[in-house]
């Protein structure tokens, strides 16, 4: 069934089962990213049909609606996104074409982005992931899919550094995630 | 549009290339969300050319192996993306065309 989702829903990890209504986004978010600091979670830009440059945050333990938190600074989608716990970096993605900015908020405050420095690549459409020291993207479309990996240290604002590669070349990677 | 079931790992602390966790047991997706709580990882939704899908798979992050039936998300959905407080993880947005 078509649908523009502005919409969360839940589950519980530790649980087998299906997915539970959290409540509504601001707006549509398609071609988005999300990340949190393990107590909000922010919808970053992507597009409703145009692209949009608005963060809506949830506060995931209490059911309920998202909130206006800011904007990045450019209407963007297929941007890729991290945090740390304290930071969250939204990093590259499609402005009129690919952009190798990043670029982060505090996720405990409201307020626009701020300029955290750049990838190795301008890509988007591809997968953000951290430790909580480092924020790894991997992946995307780069005009062609490309096995590229970069790093961030977390805490300190500068340009990524080369990681290493993917298994080949991928883009739509999706989310990644971390058990640590 | 080509995709894949590959699962690729990291060690996020030392830098290298990726390798192989194991594979996604259903059709090749792109595009899932994806949350953990530190042990297990969950992927949801996702979609091949012109279909979207509804499943969810989890992982378990110390056992490289393949992905394991989770449930299902309330609609078939690219991109439902997500977050987590360790315990409860939150799909927001994505879309089916």
């Amino acid at each position: 069934m078509a649908h523009n989702s502005d919409t969360a829903e839940y589950i519980t990890i530790a649980t087998l089962g299906n997915s539970t209504d959290f409540g509504d986004l601001v707006s549509v978010h398609k071609n988005h990213s999300v990340a949190g600091n393990g107590v909000r979670g922010l919808i970053c830009a992507g597009d409703d049909g145009s692209k949009i440059k608005n963060i809506d945050y949830i506060i995931i333990a209490s059911l309920g609606n998202a909130t206006d938190f800011g904007d990045i600074t450019t209407e963007t989608n297929g941007c890729a996104a991290t945090g740390d716990g304290t930071k969250v970096l939204i990093g590259g993605g499609s402005v009129s074409g690919y952009v190798d900015t990043i670029e982060y908020v505090n996720a405990a405050s409201t307020g626009d982005a701020s300029d955290f420095g750049d990838l190795t690549d301008a890509r988007g459409f591809f997968t953000a992931l951290s430790d909580g020291t480092k924020g790894v993207f991997a992946g995307g479309d780069s005009d062609v899919d490309v096995d590229i990996m970069d790093y961030v240290v977390m805490a300190s604002l500068g340009n990524a550094s080369d990681f290493g590669n993917l298994i080949r070349a991928k883009e739509q990677t999706g989310q990644g995630m971390s058990g640590d | 549009m080509s995709t894949t079931t590959e699962i690729d790992y990291i060690t996020v602390a030392s830098l290298g290339n990726a390798a192989d966790f194991g594979d996604m047991t259903t059709s090749a997706h792109c595009n899932m969300g994806s949350c953990s709580n530190g042990s297990r990882g969950v992927l949801a939704g996702g979609n091949t050319a012109g279909t979207e899908y509804v499943d969810m798979h989890y992982i378990t992050f110390s056992t490289l192996g393949n992905s394991s039936d989770f449930g299902d998300i309330l609609l078939a959905a690219r991109m439902p993306f997500s977050c987590s407080n360790g315990t409860r993880g939150v799909f927001c947005g994505g879309y089916a065309d």
